[in-house]
């Protein structure tokens, strides 16, 4: 068995993760390199409001007033993918990166059942930020269809609901029980199977098992870690595939009618694949009690606690009337099958193979078995990471610690999750803030005990940051921890012997705080024609090599600047500066050169300067540079 | 920080403090370099002649930063008694320049000159000493830009001190010269050069290299112009370090005798406008003003200077500001002598153009007219013929036949518009349709004595030629590039200026806006040529950029110096073009154009008229090439007509149509407006119609002249002839608009009677309010006719009812002739329409895109009008739409999209062996690619071969792929098995869409109809009443917001039945901005107005129309 943890609009989700806030709000993934930007993604909020892949901003807003707007973020999605491989290590050791939002893992030799491993899965990326499906099958591909299929957003497929009963089964549900359930939450596209099984066999109670519409069963979806009554236990599905067209709620169009059903046995015989290992899930999932009311939460955007896992049993009933889309066929060959009317893999795979290959050879041969499920595959197995660091830029300057924090927070997480799949600890932690001055702030701290507690881990930045003042807003952070294996750990040779060596790490991220980032540092100029402006920097870890000598040499007197420049008072005869008053230069100003202006930056207010500056001799020795801002005067510095 | 003229901006310039040069001190120093920075000071009591040798203007394209006009302004101000303009490869400021300077009696003599780009990417200034010299100076830079040159990569030419940008790719290369220095050589004589600036090849190569490099490029420079033609330039912008060049340049000049020049090195008239300089070097470099960083200008010197302040700069260097003075007396060319001369027409046997121009006049007139030539006619020939000749146009006139005449001869539909059809010799020759004595046409406003240019000359009349657009437009001006030669003919330019959209879009990325708030902007932005409703801050805020926020100032200013019209990029004028007896590339330099084998002059078309060049208009019109094809269609029935002229003339079934407002695809009275008028306005005649052409228009609409001509025409409103005490004078010349002014004739005429303008004070009337890039030249014009009025005793109602109209009138107004002209190919379009409809609907659609409605609607309107459409078929459709019978088309493959004409041929030549009998034979038969049979069997073009459109997708899918063309001889049968199921209506009406943009069946609102409850078809609205609360739901055809609707919006919807209108009130369009202009389908609720058989519904709500799902039609928007 293979399983799927799938999560819908990735690059969506990875980018909405980061920030605060942004979940129960309309939001829409925008392509942000080309020159018209359109729609790439949108949750389900957004989508309820009418935005669709494909459509102008101002078409989007038109719809969606609120809508929030979001670029891709390739580094915010590296991040979502660490978090999802991380989360795929807790189900198995033999994990594959599938693809953006998908990770497969093995499940083959264990022992346990998986959909509660899977619906923990589910839960806990959900819990970091990204809403994820899981789909249980015998090959990779099926399980990718079933988490797709599980995923509950708004383009839903019409499923209906197909009484089935069990044997020993004390009740029934009623069709008209049945049609309320497709009403209630069919048209938030999403249809709930109801059933469950007791072990036992003494609490059966009736149960649904969802269809596709063609009026077959096959699949059991179930809901997980819920809780209430157990006779109830929820199934649900949702689209498969993000955008895709709806499928027919009816026959499948585009099938001629005696080719229609043959392949679609009723539903009523469709079983659950594996008796023993439902029952023991079953089993597991009766401690929690499914209410009513988590149904409706969940009905909300996005996903809850209440993830859908979906384990696929009749392979055929359950492809049948996915999309077309979901077997992921290119871009042409879709446009081809679109205009031959074929909506669903059920209706590519009731055509001829053979006419496919004949009409599309090697790449209809392969869509044509990837319609029909697939075959199991080996896969390209994910090796734990060695290295634990996690950085991101901010979309929009960070000036306050709350999203900083939120984000450290989201870094930890991951982070922890991924030391304990790899048996490891951090022994210490690298923080880095890049600031919009494009200076950098970084500390380390030591643990003053190897954790891999996300607490911990999180409550050592909160502490620096807490007394941090930084001198411009933060653009970008890195959080980098140094693995240790747990336990047994030996002193370094030149380390000190501090009693509480994270207590001083702290203390001196406080000191830092005190004097100030942007205070620490080499001097290096600014490309303006401003003067005097530099920033400090880090000094370069690789030395450049000497450049060419300029031309011409820079000759010309040193100017020592006076920082801050002194006050001045100039005295004037006839139109003409004639005595310097300063506090700690003054005199007859004998000579004084033509004036120099400059000004710059006047396209932002606050930033604009503008100023004069004449090189002056005093009469009795010394040569200065005066200096006309606006109308006070100033000395500048003395010429060597 | 307010600078002079009332914006914020850097201040270097103004803030007080000590003189900038002082008073006292020696009288002779110099200035040391920067290492010793105290300079003595100096002063020099005589004040010398300054002129400013090196200035540019925007026309430099992204480096100078003010116009001509402001250049020549600033020159006044600062008492320069001449100024050089030196734009960059070119002369395109050089005719604005000379016009703003005549404009101030020549106070400032106007220096033409260029800055060349050299090969090596350097750059040399060059003055047009003489007139051979400016010949040298247009040839030069005509032979760089036309003759294709290996360029340098720009990393070769790339100055080490990374101070110009990376140069011209072959992408950019329109623009840069890239001269050799040979071609410097051969054309140098009559030019001037200097040593240049920073981007000089001096100083440019003693940054780079050294002494020894800058003594080297010196050399080449001398080699080419020796001693007494090149000056070494010297420019103080007041930065440090510049001393030190400073020296070495004088050093340089005394080594090998060469006179200094001092000059500004000026990129803007004053200096608040090197902020504009600042974005447009960030535009140049492609970067933004953040990250620009030392790549902008350290401060605002490069404004014009004064000579005073430029004495006190070059104190220790008197001579070189001497120098411009006595560099300015050797300049003798002007753009005043500028040498152009219209080519003179070669008769057959010599006789002179005179002679032979009367001898075709009447011979062409006894052909044009039955019998024997009317009395009338004959005097006012010969008068005309009297006039043309003592005028000496009669090449013009002869030349401008010539073209007709050959258009004509190679079955090209041709036909003047504007004044000429004015001219009774106009008409005889067949340059005109327009007979004048039947309108009643006076010659005198298309040609007269006093009729004369800015230059004093007579001014050349103005000829405007229609002709069918496309192919047979091009081949009538690839002719005329053939008769004049590459260099003796070119289109004229168009100049791009910067507008609202592209204001905010240019600058806001300068600015470093986010690209999303942009993108928010132009959304919001009017689209064409009308006012924006939003002021600039309120769509600023609306986009994201409030106006609090720290750059929203800067926006703002850059906002308001840019829309001064500063020039973006040139263009090619639609259709103008000049031709020289001579070589035009010595008048004027010639560019490459976009479009292959055509050439572009450097000056648009005002400037070609202000400089007396003859500019001979060769516009296409889509509608002559719709009317010319469906004249040959109709040739196959045997009632014609065989031409246009045989078309009645006052056919009352083509005037009720037109009263009705029928007239969907018809010229000019199609739109919107026009329709919305024409049930009002009732055209019964000719004139009639040409009033209706002419006054819906934004001109008489702003000036509230539509409801009165109306009014008065139905007999509601007292005529009124702008007031009582000028009726007698007015009366005869208003008399057939009732009293209002709605023709240009009628304004110049009325200036000249009330206001005792001249000939030539109305045709600078004219022209000011024909010149649309520069508003101030009709401020300044009208403010000529109010002091005219006033001076002529008129009162003041008087003067203000004229003025409103000039000033109404500005770039819209018509002129008489040519509405009339325009009133009968409307008339002519309707007729066809009406009686040869099945040809008028295939030309039509063979000629799209064109006019106002998308083929879509084109074909539904023909559905209305009786027309069946049939669809394209493989074994019936050509690649062209083709009439079938008098009620039926066939839509053509042309509309098959991804169809190539090729291909379409050569399946037409098998298909003339013998229809298809198989899909396996059409195969077979056929060079179709994959993708193109896929496209045919989609639309049901193979639907005669194949059982439906899925069979023929499921068939054509199993042919050979595109490389296997050699098995189609051997390919086994193919069986018609498909197992697909057939498209639905509603798929079918999607392919049709998908594929062709249109459908032969019905419109796709017929199969949403069912399901529309409470809508009332379109057709239905005339039967509801005033008032009623209706909902109107269907495609958007059109959305319009005229700027002279005061923010209205107009909506047409169409549904099955036809179109509705809706109205919508600014407040509500505000509101619905984005649903209104992104949906492409609506439902409309609100009181419907049914008024005068004009229905339109007045929008309350505005909602999307979701359900209907419809295919995307084109939408005309906006204009």
């Amino acid at each position: 068995m293979f399983s799927v943890l799938h999560i819908a609009d990735f690059a969506l989700h990875a980018v909405l993760r980061t920030e605060r806030d942004t979940a129960h709000r309309p939001a829409a993934l925008f392509a942000g390199t080309s020159k018209k930007s359109i729609v790439l993604a949108a949750n389900p909020l957004a989508r309820r409001a009418g935005v669709e892949p494909g459509m102008t901003a101002p078409q989007a807003v038109a719809r969606c007033p609120s809508l929030i707007i979001r670029a891709p973020r390739p580094e915010a999605e590296n991040e979502a993918r660490a978090v999802l491989l991380a989360i795929g290590f807790t189900l198995s050791p033999a994990i594959e990166d599938t693809a953006p939002g998908i990770c497969t893992c093995d499940l083959r030799g264990l022992r346990l059942a998986p959909e509660p491993l899977a619906a923990s899965a589910v839960e806990r990326l959900g819990e970091l930020g990204l809403p994820a499906t899981a789909g249980i099958a015998r090959t990779p591909l099926l399980a990718l269809y079933a988490a797709r299929a599980a995923s509950p957003s708004e383009d839903a497929f019409n499923w209906i609901e197909v009484e089935r009963d069990l044997p020993s089964s004390p009740s029934r549900l009623r069709r008209g029980e049945q049609a309320m359930a497709r009403r209630r939450f069919g048209e938030g596209g999403r249809a709930r199977s109801i059933g469950g099984r007791q072990p036992d066999g003494a609490r059966r109670s009736p149960s649904t098992i969802l269809c596709p519409a063609a009026g077959d069963g096959g699949i059991v979806s179930t809901r997980t870690a819920g809780s209430g009554d157990p006779a109830l236990q929820r199934s649900h599905t949702g689209n498969v595939g993000q955008g895709l067209p709806t499928p027919p709620s009816a026959a499948p169009r585009g099938i001629a009618p005696e080719r229609r059903g043959r392949e679609a046995p009723p539903c009523r015989n469709s079983t659950l694949a594996d008796t023993d290992r439902t029952e023991l899930a079953a089993e597991r999932w009766e401690e929690a009690s499914p209410s009513p009311h988590d149904t409706i939460v969940a009905e909300d955007v996005g996903l809850s606690a209440r993830d859908a896992v979906l384990t696929v049993a009749d392979e055929k009933h359950f492809l049948s009337p996915l999309p077309l889309a979901a077997a992921d066929p290119s871009p042409e060959l879709a446009a081809i099958l679109d205009g031959w009317g074929l909506r669903t893999l059920g209706d590519l795979t009731a055509l001829p193979r053979d006419e496919i290959v004949r009409r599309f050879g090697g790449e209809g041969l392969a869509l044509w078995q990837r319609a029909a499920g697939g075959a199991p595959r080996p896969l390209r197995p994910v090796v734990p990471p060695q290295t634990f660091s996690a950085q991101m830029e901010f979309e929009h300057e960070v000036e306050t610690l709350e999203p900083l924090l939120f984000v450290l927070r989201r870094f930890s997480e991951r982070l922890a999750l991924e030391l304990q799949a790899s048996q490891h600890v951090a022994a210490e932690l690298h923080l880095a803030l890049r600031l919009e001055d494009e200076t950098q702030h970084a500390r380390s701290f030591r643990l003053p005990e190897p954790t891999a507690d996300v607490e911990i881990l999180f409550r050592a930045l909160h502490t620096h940051l807490e007394s941090l003042t930084t001198a411009a807003s933060i653009v970008a952070v890195a959080l980098t921890l140094t693995p240790a294996r747990p336990l047994v750990r030996q002193q370094g040779l030149f380390e000190t012997g501090l009693r509480d060596p994270h207590g001083f790490a702290e203390t001196l991220a406080r000191v830092s705080a005190l004097v100030g980032a942007d205070h620490v540092g080499t001097p290096r100029r600014e490309d303006t024609h401003r003067p005097d402006v530099v920033t400090l920097a880090a000094p370069p870890a690789v030395v450049s090599p000497p450049a060419a000598p300029p031309v011409h040499d820079r000759v010309g007197l040193p100017l020592r600047r006076f920082r801050p420049p002194l006050p001045a008072r100039v005295e004037f005869t006839e139109g003409r500066a004639t005595y310097l008053w300063t506090e700690h230069v003054r005199g007859e100003i004998a000579q004084q050169s033509v004036p120099y202006p400059s000004s710059g930056d006047w396209w932002q207010r606050d930033h604009a300067w503008a100023r004069r500056e004449w090189d002056i001799a005093l009469a009795e020795g010394g040569l200065y540079r005066l200096l006309l801002v606006g109308d006070a005067w100033f000395l500048e510095g003395e010429y060597d | 920080m307010t600078s002079d003229d009332g914006t914020t901006g850097p201040q270097d310039d103004r803030t007080t403090g000590p003189q900038d040069y002082g008073t006292t001190g020696p009288q002779q120093v110099t200035i040391q370099s920067t290492d010793s920075p105290v300079v003595p000071l100096s002063c020099s009591p005589v004040v010398p002649t300054y002129i400013e040798l090196h200035a540019r203007s925007a026309f430099s394209f992204l480096r100078g930063a003010s116009l001509p006009e402001h250049l020549v302004e600033a020159a006044l101000a600062a008492e320069l008694p001449a100024m050089a303009l030196l734009d960059r490869d070119g002369v395109y400021g050089a005719p604005r320049f000379y016009g703003s300077a005549q404009e101030n009696d020549f106070r400032v003599r106007p220096r033409v000159g260029a800055e060349i780009t050299m090969e090596d990417g350097s750059v040399v200034p060059l003055l047009a000493a003489t007139r051979t010299g400016y010949q040298n100076l247009c040839q030069l830079i005509t032979e760089t830009k036309l003759v294709e040159r290996k360029v340098a990569p720009a990393s070769s030419r790339q100055p080490d001190d990374g101070r110009l940008e990376a140069g011209a790719t072959p992408r950019d290369r329109k623009r840069p010269c890239f001269a050799t220095w040979d071609e410097l050589a051969r054309f140098s004589e009559g030019l001037i050069a200097f040593t240049g600036d920073e981007e000089g090849p001096v100083r440019r190569a003693w940054r780079a290299q050294g002494t020894t490099a800058a003594a080297d490029a010196l050399k080449k420079l001398t080699t080419i112009f020796g001693r007494d033609r090149l000056f070494v330039e010297l420019q103080r912008q007041r930065i440090r370090g510049e001393e030190r060049e400073g020296k070495f340049l004088v050093d340089l000049a005394a080594a090998h005798a060469l006179p200094l020049l001092a000059t500004g090195g000026v990129n803007y008239a004053i200096a608040p406008h090197r902020v504009v300089a600042d974005v447009f070097t960030c535009l140049r470099l492609h970067t933004t003003l953040d990250a620009a960083g030392r790549q902008l200008e350290l401060n605002s010197e490069r404004h014009v200077k004064s000579a005073r302040v430029m004495q006190q700069l070059f104190a220790d260097l008197p001579e070189a500001v001497a120098n411009s003075g006595r560099l300015n007396e050797r300049l003798e060319f002007t753009l005043e002598n500028l040498g152009y001369e219209f080519p003179t027409y070669p008769t057959p046997h010599g006789e002179p153009m005179e002679v032979y121009l009367r001898e075709r006049t009447f011979a062409c007139a006894a052909q044009r007219i039955a019998g024997p030539l009317p009395e009338k006619l004959v005097a006012q020939l010969e008068k005309e013929l009297a006039l043309i000749a003592r005028l000496k146009f009669s090449g013009y006139f002869l030349i401008v036949w010539d073209i007709c005449d050959w258009a004509r001869q190679n079955n090209v539909l041709v036909q003047g518009r504007g004044s000429a059809a004015n001219s009774a010799v106009c008409y005889v020759l067949g340059i005109t349709a327009v007979n004048p004595l039947k309108h009643r046409l006076l010659f005198d406003r298309f040609l007269n004595d006093s009729r004369v240019g800015r230059d004093g000359r007579p001014s050349w009349p103005d000829i405007d030629l229609d002709f069918p657009s496309g192919d047979r437009r091009e081949r009538v001006i690839q002719e005329v590039y053939r008769r004049y030669g590459r260099r003796g003919a070119a289109m004229t330019a168009n100049v791009i200026t910067y507008r609202g959209r592209s204001i905010v879009r240019e600058v806001g990325k300068v600015l470093g806006f986010g690209a999303d708030a942009l993108d928010r902007f132009s959304s919001l932005y009017a689209n064409g040529d009308f006012p924006q409703t939003l002021e600039l801050e309120q769509q600023l805020a609306l986009s994201g950029i409030a106006a609090h926020h720290p750059r929203a100032a800067a926006m703002g200013q850059l906002h308001h110096y840019f829309s001064r019209a500063l020039p973006r990029h040139l263009g090619q004028h639609s259709g103008g073009m000049v031709i020289c007896r001579g070589q035009l590339d010595k008048v004027v330099p010639l560019e490459p154009a976009t479009m292959p084998d055509r050439s572009v002059c450097q000056w648009d078309k005002e400037d070609c008229e202000n400089l007396g060049i003859v500019k001979i208009d060769l516009l296409g019109l889509g509608m002559m090439a719709v009317m010319q094809d469906t004249i040959e269609l109709c040739r196959a029935r045997p009632d014609g007509p065989p031409t246009l002229n045989d078309i009645p003339e006052d056919d009352p079934l083509t005037y009720e149509k037109i009263r009705a407002a029928d007239t969907v695809g018809v010229f000019q009275i199609e739109s919107r407006a026009q329709m919305a008028t024409l049930p009002r306005f009732k055209p019964k005649d000719i004139y009639d119609l040409a009033m209706q052409v002419a006054i819906v228009r934004p001109g008489p609409i702003t000036g509230h002249l539509v409801h009165p001509l109306i009014r008065r025409r139905d007999g509601v409103e007292k005529e009124d002839y702008i007031d009582p005490t000028v009726e007698e004078l007015v009366k005869p010349i208003l008399g057939r608009t009732k009293g209002v002014i709605l023709f240009q004739e009628q304004m110049l005429e009325i200036s000249m009677t009330l206001a005792s303008f001249s000939g030539a004070q109305a045709e600078e009337l004219r022209r000011a309010m024909g010149f649309t890039k520069n508003p101030e030249r009709l401020t300044k014009s009208l403010a000529k006719l109010a002091l005219a009025l006033r001076a002529a005793g008129r009162n003041e109602n008087v003067i203000k009812r004229v003025c409103e109209s000039a000033q109404s009138f500005a770039a819209y107004g018509f002129p008489e002739s040519h509405a009339i002209g325009f009133a009968m190919l409307a008339y002519g379009s309707t007729w066809l329409k009406l009686h040869r409809t099945a040809e008028f609907y295939a030309s039509l659609l063979n000629n799209q895109p064109m006019g106002f409605y998308s083929p879509a609607t084109l074909i539904q309107d023909g559905r209305r009008h009786g027309l069946k459409a049939n669809p394209v078929c493989v074994q019936r459709s050509q690649w062209a739409c083709t009439v079938e019978d008098e009620k039926t088309i066939r839509i053509g493959l042309r509309y098959v999209r991804g169809l190539p004409e090729a291909a379409v041929a050569e399946m037409c030549t098998a298909r003339a062996a013998g229809p298809f009998t198989s899909m396996d034979d059409f195969l077979r038969r056929t060079n179709f690619t994959a993708a193109e049979r896929r496209s045919l069997a989609a639309v049901g073009a193979l639907d005669a071969i194949a059982r439906h459109r899925r069979a023929a997708l499921w068939q054509v899918e199993a042919a050979w792929s595109d490389n296997e063309a050699l098995f189609k001889q051997f390919a086994e049968a193919y069986r018609d098995d498909s197992p697909l199921v057939a498209m639905s209506a509603g798929e079918e009406l999607r392919a049709d869409f998908a594929g062709l943009g249109l459908t032969a069946e019905e419109h796709p609102m017929a199969l949403l109809r069912p399901r529309l409850h409470g809508v009332i078809p379109a057709k239905d609205l005339k039967q509801v009443r005033n008032g009623q609360r209706v909902t109107i739901a269907g495609s958007v055809i059109c959305r319009q917001r005229p700027g002279t609707a005061k923010g209205f919006v107009f909506i047409s919807l169409e549904d099955e039945t036809g179109i509705a209108n809706a109205v919508v009130l600014p407040g509500i369009f505000e509101q619905l901005r984005l649903t209104i202009t992104q949906e492409p389908a609506l439902r409309i609720t609100g009181p419907l107005q049914n008024v005068s058989g004009v229905t339109h519904v007045k929008a309350e709500k505005i909602e999307p129309l979701r359900e209907a799902d419809l295919p995307v039609q084109a939408s005309h928007d906006f204009h």
